[in-house]
């Protein structure tokens, strides 16, 4: 099973880390890749300091789930995309590469926030080739 | 690991039951139960005047309509289940207290994968169940 883990930085993105390990565990023959989603750097590129801010921001995001799987002895490959919409450039992703599931952390925004606040979670659950699973 | 596999009769409640035989059976001593919220039985009942004579017969026919596909799948893969009929208006709402009540781990769910603007439109259980739900749910599409 290929797993893919999309990952913001935010505490529930942790708990999603905890939930695609324990599915690594279960599976034997699954990898997991972690995936980032940069928006920042269409906002920054003609910045000066656009790598050190870019460079940051993904770094700080990835490492902490890095460090759940980390701490099980689990493998995992890490990929950043670059786009400005989320969930469109995770799920295209998911659907080149055949990831048989997308587990993702979600803020658990109710309706009128989720469409105000631009849910990242409806959009992926519309757009998304696989099934996927959603930790909060 | 107790696994809540929400179900209304459709095509992607079934890939949701397929999902689950095939994926859930792995985690380690998973035990399934079939969700099925009855809502018309809800709305028969609040019409007044009670309940209309051939009520059960109504009832009983939405209710196996909904199950038979699902229990199938699992009777052919051997995989044990139970069946939990739940009455209640709001589908959403149902499935996420009674799995809060009794401890659920995961959901898993069909969606129909509706657009923003038509999940409003239609009312859509899925992004109702995300909001509220107490564990991780997955959704098959």
């Amino acid at each position: 099973m290929r797993i893919l883990l999309g990952l913001d930085g935010s505490e529930n993105s942790l708990r999603a880390a905890e939930y695609a390990a324990n599915l690594l565990e279960y599976f034997p023959d699954s990898t997991c890749t972690m995936v980032y989603v940069d928006t920042n750097t269409g906002n920054w590129q003609k910045a000066e300091i656009f790598e050190d801010v870019a460079n940051d921001t993904v770094r700080e995001s990835l490492e902490r789930a890095q460090e759940v799987l980390n701490k099980r002895g689990l493998l995992y490959t890490t990929k950043v995309l670059y786009g400005t919409d989320i969930a469109g450039t995770l799920c295209r992703y998911a659907g080149e590469k055949h990831f048989d599931q997308i587990v993702l952390g979600t803020r658990g925004l109710s309706n009128i926030k989720g469409i105000v606040m631009g849910s990242v979670s409806h959009r992926v659950l519309q757009f998304a080739p696989c099934p996927v699973t959603f930790v909060k | 690991m107790k696994i809540l596999v929400a179900i209304d009769g459709s095509e992607n409640s079934l890939r949701a039951v397929r999902y689950a035989v095939k994926t859930a059976a792995h985690f380690p001593g998973s035990r399934f139960t079939l969700v099925y919220v009855d809502t018309m039985s809800v709305q028969l009942k609040v019409k007044g005047g009670g309940t209309p004579p051939n009520f059960e017969e109504l009832v009983n026919e939405g209710r196996k309509a909904s199950l038979e596909g699902a229990e199938k799948i699992f009777f052919d893969s051997q995989v044990p289940y139970t069946i939990k009929v739940l009455e209640g208006y709001d589908i959403a709402e149902t499935i996420c207290d009674f799995a809060r009540e009794y401890n659920y781990d995961q959901i898993i769910m069909g969606t129909r994968g509706l657009g923003n603007l038509k999940g409003i439109v239609l009312g859509s259980v899925s992004h109702k169940v995300i909001s509220i739900a107490p564990c991780p749910v997955t959704f098959v599409k």
